[in-house]
């Protein structure tokens, strides 16, 4: 194909790559003849192809900033969750008072579903706590967060209808 | 034009973008995270037109996305910067040289004028990219690429036709 053939199809962007450079080298050798061949030149010379410079070795600088990319549920949320759990499961099994009307008999795993529920219901993350304080209230019990930033959220959480369901109240302002 | 290629720069788009995202959010970075993204995509390409070899293209493009954006947040700017294709120079003397330089003055205000994502379209295509792969890389139509080159190469003519 000669060259204006090759021009025209070049402002329509149909030319293929091998095309583009065989018109960009034509004018290596042959100089444009006319107005529209001297600013398809200048096109080409003035769209200039992508340097990529060198990168640095930055992987670790990055997980310092952002953290970890692979984000592994289980060590998110399965620990603190578990410790949570076992902290609640401490808590029952040494205030539970069976002449009491108090503490309904909740098998351990419904804990975790509790934990969870709270997070859901209150956007409030475990992961993020430095430390989880329980104390026992009348038939529930509170749970404290304390996180790095000094700040704290409270719940209190009380069975109702013998421990079917829970009445969930954030003590936080 | 490599059909898994293509595929695997279209598959691996988002997770990069994810990770840039990331980023951009933790670091207050201002810019925008998809030229990361096209730069990783870009430098998978080259690498694959090259034959590096690479174990997992995944691995490999998150951290190279992360070794941009460190690069990014050090040089606060974006990356952006071209070279004279080698086709251009060859064989050229002095007195075209320095024309060259002229008219590489004009083109650069010409070019100026592109919106700077109709800018990096022609720079892909310039850098040796065929459509569908500039298509994978920048997340659009192999018809969208297509029509926005050809309306600016039609639109950059009219100006240099003037010069």
């Amino acid at each position: 194909m000669d060259r204006k053939g090759l021009i025209q199809l070049y402002l329509n962007a149909e030319t293929t790559c091998q095309q583009e450079r065989e018109l960009a080298a034509s004018f290596a050798t042959v100089p444009p003849v006319d107005e529209e061949e001297r600013a398809v030149y200048m096109m080409m010379q003035a769209v200039r192809p992508i340097e990529l410079p060198d990168l640095p070795e930055a992987d670790e600088e990055f997980d310092r900033m952002v953290g970890p990319s692979k984000v592994r549920p289980f060590f998110t949320w399965g620990l603190p969750l578990t410790g949570v759990a076992a902290a609640i499961a401490a808590v029952v099994l040494f205030t539970h008072k069976p002449e009491d009307h108090g503490m309904p008999d909740i098998p351990q795993n419904n804990y975790i579903e509790i934990i969870k529920q709270i997070a859901f219901l209150t956007n409030f993350n475990p992961a993020e706590a430095e430390n989880l304080e329980f104390k026992p209230v009348g038939d529930g019990f509170v749970m404290t967060a304390h996180f790095p930033d000094g700040q704290t959220a409270s719940y209190i959480l009380t069975p109702l209808d013998g421990g079917e369901s829970f009445n969930l109240v954030s003590l936080n302002q | 034009m490599d059909k898994t290629l293509e595929i695997e720069l279209s598959e691996i788009r988002p997770k990069v973008l994810a990770t840039a995202l990331k980023f951009f959010r933790a670091s207050r970075l201002e810019g925008d995270p998809e030229d990361v993204v096209q730069d990783v995509l870009l430098r998978l390409w080259v690498a694959r037109r090259d034959g590096v070899p690479i174990r997992s293209a995944e691995a490999w493009a998150i951290s190279i996305t992360k070794n941009s954006c460190i690069s990014l947040w050090r040089k606060k700017t974006p990356v952006r910067s071209g070279v004279y294709p080698e086709w251009l120079s060859d064989g050229n003397d002095a007195s075209t040289l320095i024309e060259q330089s002229e008219v590489q003055r004009l083109a650069d205000n010409v070019l100026e004028r592109l919106p700077a994502g109709t800018r990096r379209l022609l720079q892909l295509r310039a850098t040796g990219l065929s459509l569908d792969e500039i298509a994978a890389i920048t997340g659009r139509t192999k018809g969208g690429v297509k029509s926005s080159i050809s309306a600016a190469r039609q639109e950059l003519i009219k100006h240099f036709k003037t010069k």
